[in-house]
This record gives C-alpha cells, sequence and structure tokens, in this order.
C-alpha cells in the first residue's frame, strides 16, 4: 500500500508543478514592479516629476491616512452584510432548486443569469431601481405608501444599496457551488437517517451541512477575496458617494493611482490591502482547521 | 521599327507621368493610422466616413471607440510608452495641461499656420483654438465647441398667463433668466406638482423649476460649480503663488447659490451623471437647466426629447451674478496627434484632422441634422442652420468674449477633490461652503506645494495661443 | 426525496418567488434595451412604451459586434480551458499531499487572486507591449488564467476532498496506474465541480473590465469594453448598453447550459462506483 502511496504523492507533485510554474512566471514582474513602485514616488502623468526613491514614505501615508482607514472599514462592513446574506440565502435556494420536481433545470440556469452580468451593467441596471424619483423601487414603494428611500444618495442607505446589488449577483455562486456539491453526495446517509426517522431539518443540520462544509468554505472564501476586492458596481452606482459612505480599498486605490496619479502611494495600499486581507484569511483558515481537527476527535 | 521604339518610349513617360502626378496626389497613400476615441457624437459622425477619407488620400484609419470611463487612463498609460499603438488621440480640454506637460502631445502651431487657409484658421472662434492649447502651443484641434448656456421652456415664459402670475409674484416681466437671481425666482415659480397648472393645463407629471448636477460621480457637480464659479466672480488660481484659491466670497456665494436651487430640483438631484440630468428638461419636466451645448441638439430634435413637440426649448446665455458680465465658459472636445508617433505618421494623423474638422465636413453635419456643437463662424451665422438649431446664435454671440474652463495638469486631482467635498455640502454632510471649498483647496494644494512657485506659475498662465498671434 | 403535493406547491411558491426578485432587473436590462431615448427614464417608470430594435441595430452598425463577441469566445473559453487543466491538478495535488508545504503553497496560488488588480494594470501594459502581445486574446488569457488558477484551485480541492482516496486505492489495487485512475475514478465523481468551476471562470473572463480596456485595442477588444463603449462623454447611451448587454447573456447561457449537460453525463459516469 505505502508504495502506491508514495507513487501518487510523486506523481501529485508532478501535477502540482504546471500550476506553480505559470503562476510564478506570469506574476513575478508585475508583482515586484509594484513592490518597486511602492518605494517611490511614482506620478505616470507626469513625466516632469522625478521618480525617485522615497523609502517607506508611501507606506507610512497609507497606514496613517484616515482615508485608507476608512475605506477598510467599509469594505469589511459590506462583506460582513453581503457573505452573510449570500450564505444563508445561496444554501437555502440550493436547497430548494435540488428538489427533484420537473422544471429545475431551467430555474437553476435562470438563476445564475445575474452572476453572468458585467459587474458594471448591474451597477447600470441597479441605477434604473434606486435613482430617488425615476426609479422602479421608490415606484414600487410609493405604491404600497411608502415614501421614497434615498439609496444611493443618503450616507445611511448608499452602502445597503450597494450590498443589495451584490448579493443579488453573487448569491448566485453560492447557490451553483452548493447545488453542484448537493448534487455529488452520496445518498446512503441519507437513507441511513430518514429510516431512522430523522426529521427533515435535523438530517439537513446534521447530514447534510457537515459534509457541505468543505465546499462552502472554499466557495466562501472565493467570495470574500473578491469581495474584498469590490469595484466595478460601487464606480457606477456611487463612485464612493455620497460623500465617502461607500469609499471601499478599491476605489480608494484607484484614486491613489489613476485620479491623483500617486501610483507609489497605490502600490503600497496595494501590499498593505494583500498583506490585510491574507492574515485575515489565514485567520479563518487556521480556525477551520482547529474545528475540523477537533470535530474530528 | 523606330516608329515602334518611339511609341513604346511614348506609352512609358506617359505612365510615369500619370502614375507620379497620382502619387503626389496621394503622398500618405499606405499609411495606417489608429485613433484612441470615445463613443460620442464628436467621432461617431466621422467613423462612418473613414471610408471617403481613405478614397481621398489613401490614408486608412481605424478608429477604437471606448468608454469614457477609464479613457483619460489608457491615454496615460499609452502616451507613457515610446512606441505608441495610437497616432490620434481624442481629447477633452481640460486635460490638454496634463498631457501638454507630459509632453504627450505634438505642437500643432507650423502645421496650422501652414495650412491656414485650408483650414480656415479664421472661421475658427478663437477661444476654440485657445482651449486645445498649452502654454501657447496649439496641441490639438476642435472637433466639437461648446459653451456652458441656458436652456429654458420658451412656451411656458412667452405664456400670459404664467407672465401676468410671476409679475404679480415678482414685480417684473417673466422673461429668460439674465441674472442669477432671476433664474431663481423663475425656478422656484415653476416648480409645481403633478396637477397643479401650467401654461394653462394641468400637469401630468412634477415639474421642476431647474435641473443641475450634484452628482460627485465622473465629477458632475463640477460642471455646474464651475461656471457658477467664474459668473460670480470666482478664479480657479491665486496668481502669486499658483496654489488653489477657491475659497474666497465668490466661491463661497457660487456654492452657496447652487445649494439654494436644490428645492427646485427633482429629488434625485445628488445622484444624477449629466445625461440624466438633462433628461429632465428632455422630458419637459424641467422649466430651466444649465448644460453644455453639446446636447443642445437634442432638443430640437422631437424623437430624442419629447419637449421638442409638446413644447418648446429657447436658448441664452448663462446668467449673470452682481459682479457683472464674465467671459463666457467654454469647453472643447477635440484630436489630437501623438508627440511619439513617426513623423511620416504624424503628418498623415494631421491630414484625417484636417479633413474631419474641415468647413465642409462640418457643414455637412449641420445638415444632416447632426448639428450638435459647432466651432465655425461661418456655419453658426449661416441664417438657414440658426433657423434649425436657434442656439447657434447664442453660441456664436457668447463667445465674443469668452474664457476657457481649466486646463492646469492637476485637473483630475481638482475634479475628484471638489467633486466629493461641494457633493458632501450639498448633501447637508459638511456644514458650511467655506468648510468645504477649503477642504478641497487644501487637498490639492498638498499636491501642488510640492513643487516650486515659478512652476506652479507658469501653469497657471493662460498664454494666448501662438497660431492666432498676429 | 419524495415530497406530497402540499410540499410541491410550497416549493413551487418559494422558487416563484425568488424568481421573480432575481429576475426583475434582467427583465429591466430587456426592457429598457427596447427602449427608445425619450422613454427610457420618466416619472413615473414607463412599463408601457413603444419597442424598438433600433438599439440593437446600432449595437452591430456602429461597432463591429459580432468580431468583438467572437473575441470574448476566444479569450473566455481559451482562459477556462486552460485553467481548468492547470487548476485541477494543481488542486488534486494539494488535496492528496500532506505535508507542512502544501499548506504555504495553496496560500500563496490563492493570494494571486487577492492582489488588487488596479496597481498590476500598468506592469501588464509594460510586458505585453515589449513581447508584442497587446491589443490579442492571448494577453487576455494569460491575465485572467493568473485569477482563474487560483480559483479552480480551490474550488476543485473541496470536490477532490470528498474522494475517499480509499476508493482511488482500490482502483490502483485493481492495476491501474495512477494517471488513470484520476482520470476514469476521481475526475468523474468531481464533474459538478468541474462544471461550475468551468462556469464561473468562463464568467470571471467573460465580464471582466479593466485589463480587457488597457490591455486591448480595436483587434482583440471584448463584448464588455464594446458595451460601455456606448458610456460617452455626454451621454449614457442606456438603450445600447442594454441591448449589448441583453445580447452577450446568450453566449453565457449557451456555456452554462453546455455545463450542465456535462455534469449530468459525470454524474452517470461516476455512479460507477459500488
Amino acid at each position: 500500500m505505502s508504495q502506491i502511496a508514495n507513487r501518487n504523492r510523486n506523481i501529485a507533485l508532478i501535477f502540482l508543478l504546471p500550476a506553480i510554474v505559470i503562476l510564478f512566471v506570469t506574476t513575478i514582474f508585475p508583482m515586484l514592479y509594484a513592490l518597486w513602485l511602492s518605494f517611490r514616488n511614482y506620478d505616470l502623468s507626469k513625466p516632469f516629476i522625478p521618480r525617485i526613491f522615497v523609502g517607506v514614505s508611501n507606506y507610512a501615508e497609507v497606514l496613517s491616512s484616515s482615508a485608507f482607514l476608512h475605506a477598510l472599514i467599509t469594505t469589511f462592513k459590506l462583506m460582513a452584510m453581503t457573505l452573510s446574506v449570500q450564505l444563508v440565502l445561496g444554501v437555502a435556494i440550493a436547497l430548494l432548486v435540488t428538489q427533484k420536481l420537473p422544471g429545475m433545470g431551467i430555474v437553476r440556469t435562470l438563476l445564475l443569469i445575474p452572476m453572468m452580468i458585467s459587474p458594471v451593467i448591474v451597477g447600470l441596471v441597479w441605477l434604473f431601481l434606486y435613482f430617488p424619483e425615476l426609479g422602479y423601487l421608490n415606484y414600487f414603494l410609493g405604491l404600497v405608501g411608502i415614501s421614497p428611500i434615498g439609496w444611493i444618495t443618503t450616507t445611511g442607505w448608499a452602502l445597503t444599496a450597494i450590498a443589495i446589488a451584490d448579493i443579488w449577483q453573487w448569491t448566485p455562486f453560492i447557490m451553483m457551488g452548493t447545488a453542484a456539491a448537493l448534487q455529488s453526495l452520496s445518498p446512503e446517509p441519507y437513507e441511513a437517517a430518514r429510516l431512522d426517522g430523522n426529521s427533515r431539518l435535523d438530517i439537513f443540520w446534521f447530514v447534510t451541512l457537515p459534509q457541505l462544509k468543505p465546499v462552502l468554505v472554499s466557495l466562501l472564501f472565493l467570495r470574500a477575496i473578491d469581495a474584498f476586492k469590490i469595484y466595478d458596481i460601487i464606480y457606477v452606482l456611487t463612485k464612493g458617494g455620497p460623500g465617502d459612505a461607500t469609499e471601499v480599498i478599491s476605489l480608494y486605490i484607484y484614486r491613489q493611482s489613476f485620479t491623483f496619479w500617486r501610483m507609489g502611494v497605490g502600490a503600497a495600499a496595494s501590499f498593505i490591502s494583500l498583506m490585510i486581507i491574507s492574515l485575515l484569511i489565514t485567520y479563518f483558515f487556521k480556525s477551520m482547521q482547529r474545528s475540523q481537527a477537533m470535530q474530528a476527535r | 521599327m523606330i516608329a515602334f521604339k518611339r511609341t513604346a518610349w511614348a506609352a512609358c513617360m506617359a505612365t510615369m507621368l500619370v502614375s507620379s502626378a497620382w502619387a503626389q496626389d496621394k503622398p500618405y497613400a499606405g499609411v495606417e493610422l489608429k485613433m484612441l476615441g470615445i463613443g460620442d457624437t464628436s467621432v461617431t459622425r466621422v467613423a462612418p466616413l473613414v471610408d471617403e477619407f481613405e478614397a481621398q488620400t489613401g490614408i486608412k484609419v481605424h478608429i477604437d471607440q471606448l468608454p469614457y470611463p477609464g479613457l483619460i487612463d489608457k491615454i496615460i498609460v499609452e502616451s507613457s510608452s515610446d512606441n505608441p499603438t495610437y497616432q490620434l488621440l481624442w481629447i477633452d480640454s481640460p486635460w490638454v495641461g496634463m498631457l501638454g506637460e507630459a509632453g504627450a502631445l505634438e505642437d500643432l502651431t507650423s502645421r496650422a499656420k501652414r495650412d491656414a487657409a485650408e483650414i480656415g484658421l479664421n472661421d475658427i472662434i478663437p477661444v476654440q483654438l485657445q482651449e486645445v492649447s498649452w502654454q501657447g502651443k496649439l496641441l490639438g484641434f476642435p472637433a466639437s465647441g461648446m459653451t456652458w448656456l441656458q436652456q429654458y421652456r420658451d412656451d411656458l415664459i412667452d405664456n400670459p398667463d404664467e407672465q401676468a402670475n410671476f409679475k404679480k409674484k415678482y414685480g417684473y416681466d417673466l422673461a429668460p433668466a439674465k441674472t442669477w437671481q432671476q433664474y431663481k425666482d423663475i425656478a422656484e415659480f415653476f416648480t409645481r406638482k403633478k396637477g397643479e397648472m401650467a401654461a394653462g393645463k394641468p400637469l401630468d407629471h412634477n415639474l421642476y423649476g431647474a435641473s443641475q448636477s450634484y452628482s460627485r460621480v465622473q465629477g458632475a457637480i463640477t460642471h455646474d460649480y464651475f461656471p457658477l464659479m467664474r459668473s460670480f466672480g470666482g478664479d480657479y488660481w491665486d496668481p502669486k503663488t499658483g496654489l488653489c484659491a477657491m475659497t474666497g466670497e465668490a466661491h463661497v456665494k457660487a456654492a452657496e447659490y447652487l445649494k439654494s436651487l436644490i428645492p427646485y430640483n427633482p429629488p434625485d438631484y445628488l445622484g444624477l451623471m449629466w445625461d440624466i440630468q438633462s433628461g429632465f428638461m428632455e422630458r419637459g419636466e424641467a422649466a430651466e437647466a444649465a448644460y453644455w451645448s453639446v446636447r443642445s441638439v437634442r432638443l430640437t430634435n422631437p424623437e430624442e426629447a419629447t419637449v421638442a413637440k409638446d413644447g418648446k426649448v429657447g436658448f441664452a446665455a448663462n446668467p449673470i451674478s452682481d459682479a457683472g458680465p464674465q467671459p463666457t465658459y467654454t469647453g472643447t472636445l477635440g484630436f489630437a496627434i501623438n508627440a511619439k508617433s513617426p513623423d511620416k505618421e504624424k503628418d498623415a494623423a494631421w491630414e484625417f484632422i484636417k479633413w474631419a474638422t474641415s468647413e465642409k465636413l462640418m457643414r455637412r453635419f449641420a445638415e444632416e441634422g447632426k448639428g450638435v456643437s459647432q466651432f465655425r463662424k461661418s456655419i453658426l451665422s449661416d441664417p438657414q442652420l440658426q433657423a434649425k438649431y436657434p442656439y447657434y446664435k447664442v453660441l456664436l454671440d457668447s463667445q465674443v468674449d469668452a474664457r476657457r474652463r481649466i486646463f492646469h495638469p492637476f485637473y483630475q486631482t481638482v475634479e475628484e477633490n471638489f467633486g466629493v467635498e461641494l457633493s458632501k455640502y450639498m448633501a447637508g454632510e459638511t456644514p458650511t461652503a467655506l468648510e468645504a471649498l477649503t477642504k478641497a483647496c487644501t487637498a490639492v494644494n498638498t499636491q501642488l506645494s510640492m513643487f516650486p512657485v515659478e512652476q506652479r506659475l507658469r501653469w497657471i498662465q493662460d498664454v494666448p495661443v501662438e497660431v492666432l498671434a498676429k | 426525496m419524495t415530497a406530497s403535493a402540499r410540499e410541491k406547491t410550497l416549493i413551487y411558491l418559494l422558487i416563484a418567488l425568488v424568481l421573480i426578485v432575481f429576475m426583475v432587473p434582467i427583465y429591466l436590462i430587456l426592457a429598457s434595451s427596447l427602449k427608445q431615448p425619450v422613454d427610457m427614464f420618466s416619472q413615473p417608470p414607463k412599463f408601457i412604451f413603444t419597442p424598438t430594435l433600433q438599439n440593437y441595430y446600432d449595437l452591430f452598425t456602429m461597432r463591429p459586434f459580432h468580431l468583438q463577441i467572437l473575441n470574448s469566445l476566444i479569450v473566455a473559453l481559451g482562459s477556462t480551458a486552460f485553467s481548468l487543466v492547470v487548476g485541477s491538478l494543481a488542486a488534486y495535488a494539494i488535496s492528496r499531499i500532506k505535508n507542512k508545504w502544501i499548506n504555504e503553497v495553496s496560500f500563496w496560488i490563492l493570494s494571486m487572486r487577492m492582489f488588487p488588480p488596479i496597481t498590476v494594470v500598468v506592469p501588464y501594459y509594460i510586458i505585453f507591449k515589449t513581447v508584442g502581445l497587446l491589443d490579442t486574446p492571448l494577453a487576455l488569457i494569460i491575465v485572467y488564467s493568473t485569477f482563474n488558477i487560483p480559483l479552480t484551485v480551490w474550488l476543485m480541492k473541496g470536490f477532490f476532498d470528498e474522494v475517499p482516496a480509499a476508493l482511488e486505492e482500490a482502483a490502483q489495487v485493481d492495476g491501474h496506474g495512477v494517471i488513470a485512475t484520476f482520470f476514469w475514478v476521481t475526475l468523474p465523481l468531481t464533474a459538478p465541480g468541474l462544471a461550475v468551476a468551468a462556469v464561473f471562470c468562463f464568467i470571471f473572463s467573460w465580464n471582466e473590465f479593466l485589463f480587457a480596456l488597457m490591455l486591448t485595442g480595436s483587434k482583440a477588444q471584448t463584448v464588455t469594453v464594446a458595451v460601455m463603449s456606448f458610456w460617452s462623454s455626454d451621454a449614457v447611451q442606456w438603450g445600447r448598453i442594454m441591448a449589448g448587454s441583453f445580447i452577450v447573456l446568450i453566449p453565457g447561457m449557451i456555456f452554462v447550459l453546455t455545463c450542465q449537460r456535462w455534469l449530468v453525463k459525470g454524474l452517470t459516469m461516476g455512479s460507477v462506483k459500488g
């Protein structure tokens, strides 16, 4: 048995090689370049400004910037709102649409459409919905007697409005992944549990959910990484406003790099963000592993 | 035998003469040009005609139409490279300072002077050439010349009932606003709810007195603010230090005035980008509006604006403030040549620019209904075209005394900071205009103060464009 | 799982509710694409209007839209195929190898997706310009793969984790080689994961905007940039943008449907397990 295991492992290592080589080759230059930028005063639009080495002053500026901190907090607030709802909604809908009833295939396909639209267009469509007087949402609210809400024009609602649009677009992501996982689960534990007379809720909680966990974790991590980088939807809907209520990290970096053309600062902010999201992911990853290890015991 | 030789010789000579004449006709035949363009009328009306240009000159032009968001970013990235992909660039005049200082654009002065007769240099409204210049050098050529002008509902203002009521309420005759106070009065007067009367008929939708832009998206609010600021007598820069000086009395008054118009604006005001804002006028839901003349043509076209058939739109120059008449606020969309392209391509690109902005082609566009915003005096003063596009007269008259809009290399910084701060003030987050303007100015000056004062002063100089010097 | 008639009705009702909520914006896209400019915005919003196909006509006459669709297809399919192959292999390795380095490696792979794209646009521009790959589909395929490979790896790892090693060892004891086992036993069991990864990779590549804008010109321009190019300096040409957005849903839908069928096929293959 161990001979097979060994051979397996060697071949598995070879399987790993293409990914590592390709990713390394294609990303090493951009990363090094960005790193180089982060230590310099670099304005792409003004070649007459000397691009001198400035040590860690870009990093210092970003770390002490209240705008950056605010962007970070806003991003995390948004992530918390969207990920939690996407997870619950996505799993719930997945359960619904994996029932073996006629027409489910079509429903599943239809529900994928929001995810298939470019985030920029999603932003534009939700503008149709969110305009205070010209928008559809307030029109429908008006029909049931609710006064118009300033979805994207008041600081209180703006972030929620973005969250709703994002949830609308990406819940299908969780749904599709969960549905796929549900369909590949083996039926035996279910039959056993049902024969035992367990309720459906119990079956879901104690049989289905634990089996879904690895897939859900992967999906959530992927979503978290993308949610951290959220950009296009916000750019179109509010461009960080009103005020700076929806200014997220990506917008902060875009402004530094392409509006103010301070690419060194933008690069420094990028590396700081990378570090922050990495730390977060690592933390959650480790706690996942710990809880898995505890469960195994 | 000799006869044959002579005929053959004659035939050879004839062929050579003809082909050399043909070649002289098309010195740039075979050159391929690429244009970094936008999906804007100034480009889309030219794009379908590039085959005609090729037939005339042998130059093949390929126009890429890119989105406006991100366009300036792409231009900068392209300009930073030493062997460019694009020889022709579409530019918005505020970018001229940044692109000019970066050396990205070719100086067209010598070519323009050489071909002055061909391009009708004297026919072009002078401020339009000034708009695309930097430090006296002509760095672009106008393709669409515009001013910030006023639009109003002629049918509402001309209505006798309205006139009577207005005179009773405000004590003077109802007429297109000449001062900002009048503009506000008219806006207040015409802000009515659905069901109320207007021009003798009940309204089937809400009517708003004015439609301005208060959104920070793409700096839209600054498009409304800067003409106001200039009209109140304010300027962008301190002439002694070259730093941002938009915190004076005039600037504060302008911001407060813009805020005071909010009650007469549609409730969407904070979220409105330009075309939706002007859409209120187009649907007949606003009594007054101010906007770039580049969209004015829509108000004369019943297919694009219901107000064109249900109502009537009049055009006028921007109102004035207590500071008295100020030079009209202008803007230009233009074509420029990449300074880093090889000479032959630059010359071919110049041929394209001449053709695309020629009087002949511009007149053809006007006659075909793509009136848009012209910059040639001969076209703007043509009586037939004036009848077709009533705003032509306004464009012509108001640009006699005109000054270009902001052109500083740090334009984007200004637009972004003022967009955010002014928008916050309009939303009520920042209590006073002075605070908002000061915050914005400080942010701009943080970047500007890193440069020596001589450089800053050079940047704010509006050096008269050399090509117009006599 | 059987359900009584009442349960069935409840499920269908819930699904109808979900569908309505999710499809309203899609309806808006379609409706707006059929509206004339005057009808686009109004108070109140217009539900009844005279439809027109002018926007669709403009789409294809004002841009080489069919070519741009082709470009997007090449880029999306290319990156998807490439990322699926490279990514699944790597995911399998990560799932099976249990040593202390593997977590670091898998984290490094995932971190490729974490870096803000905005900062790497300029260096990628420089690289591709230097090697002459600017304005080619290959440039986008390469860049998108740096995002798609991590996604595939992380998605497939979860699915590979669910395939018991005992199953593979059994197959190998039966005399099948490692690679054969991988292809004929393991992979089919993870077919749903592959379908999901394929769909996600395709969609990401199909809809990406920033890199497509910066790295392409007319030859390799994708539909996302083309549709957005109707956002000009004086107007957002809503009708045309919505028309373009609606049309580009079609290739996406076709791809997803194909993957779903493959998913079913994979399931039946997987049922070989005893």
